[in-house]
């Protein structure tokens, strides 16, 4: 499929960001306001002001309050919410004290007041910002000042604020829009000064600023046109780089500049270039009327006549395009496909720009329409919505998984509750207790009693039952013979052994108390799981209780959010359609306007020559008469 | 013979800046109702994402670890791993764009989970480039306690001026 870039011009309409990017935010001392930061940072605006949202609601931005209401706000703005931006900016000025704060919010008041068409009451708010300002907004409202300037006559106001400023990328704007003012108004020699230092700017690397560059060339060359000067005119319009979306316009001044001082054969050499380019260009189109003409002024008439002839099947052949993509337009998709072709990589809808076109039959005809700012802001309207109906059916999704999570809470839990009761019920605790008890009281007694033998271990134990065996085996055996050297054996091993327990009773009446110890950590720590199961016993329906009414709600909310999603994306769709189609309508009525006077031209010609060569006959493609001139 | 001429046309199209086109009766009144919906969509968003958060992470269990850079200007982030009680919760791989974020005062919610109430050790393992474009691998931990409440971690990326290093540490919220 065969794609156009879109000119790098359309960058310059978002040029001034809404959201002032640069610039300080404060020293981040609330996680939740950092954690906005991170999302704005990445541009992921939305992202941002749910973090400042949900911590406003629950923990808390303090102390980084105001500048989390200060970064709402330019959210807000982007997210073109700037009645919401406003209220929260006033807010702003009403709650909080600090210098700075308080004049980035004046600044912004005075923004959308300017944006709105409010200029005086834009004048009026940016008077108060007074000089507390961090310099990184400087150049945000110094640009601002020169615009707020502008649009009240107040050009030396804007020039003064322009001498000012930094040299930083508002700079090149300001100037830009001073300069054009002022030829506009015809202090040439004022606004060509300051065009001169845009339209040479270093722009190497930084295309948007390259347009600019371009775009201060260009009006600096039409200026020189209309004053016949085809040096200066040549000078500016050469900057103008030759593959840039101002090529065409430069061309065609150059032309006109050199036409305009009577050089007819320089003329030529642009008008002839630009009209082997696309016949898509409005310049094009005019220089296939304009290169006949600069060829007739040479008095190569029949050159003039057959090249009108030529622009007249060509222009024909674009208005019946253009006829056609109107059709196309009408049937409807081109949106679709205008929008498939731009696909959101970033999932930031706002920050969103069209970049290619489709390969559909409107495509080429409508690259000034779609870069124009009306259709722009359309487009991007229609990007949010989709995108917040694509957000709001994920939403709609999530409820069913939510749902499905609480159904399983809840049946674990039922299936568990029998076996917790019946834990509960067995009073463990009170029975092991009771039998701790009964052990420590054994060792006080064992302790106080000085009583060993209780402390003896099981291989103690086993000798000691052996030696009574035996004892009791020797009792039997008296008087039977001599068992006086037996008796004495047993008795010493029955010391021995009683020797050995009793000179360990220390470590084993200590043992002992450590193992009691020991016993009493593993009881606590029983007691503790018991509570916390008594508590999670009572506490467990909180987890899904109270939801089902929540996520029903919620539920509703989505459905009638997405019903209104698609109602307005439809109007909207309908709105652009419109715009295209007027545009669409302009060009055919433009093209309209130059067949028409190329025709003139053509039935002038025809007449002239059939006046002085009669043979001339008028069905094209008839033995034409001698060259007056020719052009090589 | 200048009936075609754009001049007009070239100059009107050059200025820039200006506000937005004043749009029709009809382009107001959709516009007024795109940002009701828009900042209805935005409340319910919030609702949800609270919803959600009290659903997925109790209050009384939640613990996040949170990541934040000061300066950057020793260490360059290229990715971090958690454990928590000697288990792995999350890796993270750090793009430019997310790397610069953090620069410029951004915090990261890194990690966001459900632990029972007692003490535990959270360990963080840093790997990126250090001082001189070195790669650079550090770990740093922390033993906490969880109470009953959320329990918020910070993990900080310090530059040292005086030992030209790079420095970590986590602090409890």
């Amino acid at each position: 499929m065969y794609r156009r870039s879109l000119p790098s011009f359309l960058l310059l309409l978002f040029a001034v960001s809404d959201v002032a990017v640069a610039g300080s935010w404060g020293k981040v001392e609330n996680l939740h306001y950092g954690e906005a930061l991170y999302h704005f940072h990445q541009g992921k605006y939305l992202d941002a002001l749910m973090a400042l949202d949900v911590a406003e609601t629950g923990h808390g931005l303090a102390p980084n309050e105001d500048q989390a209401q200060l970064l709402r706000g330019s959210l807000y703005l982007a997210y073109g919410l700037p009645g919401a931006a406003s209220e929260l900016f006033r807010d702003v000025l009403d709650r909080f004290e600090a210098p700075e704060i308080v004049a980035q919010a004046w600044l912004q008041l005075a923004r959308i007041h300017f944006r709105s068409g409010e200029v005086e009451e834009a004048a009026r708010v940016l008077a108060r910002i007074g000089e507390a300002l961090p310099p990184s907004r400087l150049p945000q409202r110094d640009l601002l000042t020169v615009e707020i300037a502008l649009a009240r006559d107040d050009p030396d106001t804007a020039l003064r604020v322009v001498e000012g400023m930094a040299a930083v990328r508002e700079l090149h704007y300001a100037r830009f829009n001073t300069g054009v003012w002022l030829l506009a108004h015809g202090r040439r020699e004022e606004g060509v000064t300051l065009l001169d230092r845009v339209g040479t700017l270093d722009s190497r690397g930084d295309p948007e600023l390259a347009a600019l560059r371009d775009k201060a060339n260009v009006a600096l060359g039409y200026t020189w046109v209309r004053n016949d000067d085809p040096n200066r005119v040549t000078t500016y319009l050469q900057r103008v780089r030759l593959e840039g979306p101002f090529s065409n316009k430069a061309l065609l001044g150059l032309g006109w500049g050199y036409a305009e001082a009577g050089l007819f054969r320089r003329a030529l050499d642009p008008w002839l270039l630009l009209s082997s380019r696309s016949h898509l260009d409005p310049a094009v189109q005019e220089s296939l009327l304009a290169a006949p003409y600069a060829m007739e002024k040479l008095g190569a008439r029949r050159q003039a006549l057959e090249f009108y002839l030529n622009s007249v099947a060509g222009l024909s052949q674009e208005r019946e395009r253009i006829g056609e993509a109107i059709a196309s337009i009408r049937d409807g998709g081109f949106l679709e496909e205008l929008l498939a072709t731009n696909p959101d990589r970033k999932g930031i809808a706002w920050s969103w720009q069209l970049e290619r076109l489709p390969d559909h039959p409107a495509s080429h005809y409508l690259r000034h329409v779609l870069a124009g700012n009306r259709f722009q802001q359309g487009l991007r309207r229609y990007r949010e919505l989709q995108e917040i109906e694509n957000r709001l059916a994920d939403k709609a999704a999530d409820m069913v998984v939510l749902e499905q999570m609480l159904e399983t809470r809840r049946q674990a839990f039922h299936d568990r509750l029998p076996k917790i009761e019946e834990r509960l019920a067995r009073h463990e605790i009170q029975d092991l207790r009771g039998r701790r008890d009964r052990l420590s009281r054994q060792l006080e007694e064992i302790t106080s009693g000085e009583r060993p033998l209780a402390l003896a271990n099981d291989r103690e134990l086993r000798l000691l039952a052996r030696l009574e065996r035996a004892e009791e085996r020797l009792q039997r055996l008296q008087g039977l013979g001599d068992t006086g050297d037996a008796a004495e054996k047993l008795r010493l091993l029955r010391g021995v052994l009683y020797w050995q327990i009793a000179s360990d009773f220390a470590p084993r009446r200590w043992a002992a108390r450590r193992a009691l110890r020991d016993l009493d950590q593993a009881l606590e720590e029983l007691e503790r799981q018991m509570t916390s199961l008594k508590r999670a016993r009572h506490s467990a329906p909180e987890g899904f209780e109270g939801y089902d009414t929540r996520i029903d709600s919620n539920r509703h909310r989505i459905r009638l959010l997405l019903a209104e999603s698609r109602t307005l994306r439809n109007h909207q769709a309908e709105q652009l359609k419109a715009l295209a189609l007027e545009g669409l309508e302009a060009q055919r009525s433009r093209l309209g306007n130059y067949l028409a006077q190329a025709r003139f031209a053509i039935a002038r010609l025809y007449d002239e020559l059939a006046q002085e060569f009669p043979a001339v006959e008028r069905p094209s493609g008839a033995a034409l008469p001698p060259a007056t001139g020719e052009i090589r | 013979m200048k009936s075609f001429f754009l001049l007009p046309v070239a100059l009107l199209a050059l200025t820039i800046g200006a506000g937005a086109a004043a749009e029709g009766e009809e382009g107001t009144s959709l516009e007024k109702r795109i940002q009701n919906l828009k900042r209805e969509v935005l409340s319910l968003n919030r609702d949800l994402f609270i919803l959600e958060e009290e659903l997925l992470f109790p209050a009384n269990s939640q613990v996040a670890v949170f990541l934040s850079l000061d300066v950057g200007r020793f260490f360059q982030l290229d990715s971090v791993q958690l454990k928590i009680d000697d288990k792995p919760v999350t890796g993270y791989l750090y793009t430019r764009r997310e790397g610069e974020a953090l620069r410029r005062g951004g915090v990261q919610r890194l990690w966001v989970g459900n632990l029972p109430s007692g003490e535990h050790e959270l360990v963080a393992l840093f790997v990126g480039k250090g001082p001189h474009d070195r790669d650079y691998r550090r770990a740093t931990s922390i033993t906490f306690e969880k109470e009953p409440g959320p329990k918020y971690l910070e993990i900080r990326i310090r530059d040292s001026e005086a030992m030209m290093q790079p420095e970590f540490e986590i602090r409890e919220w």
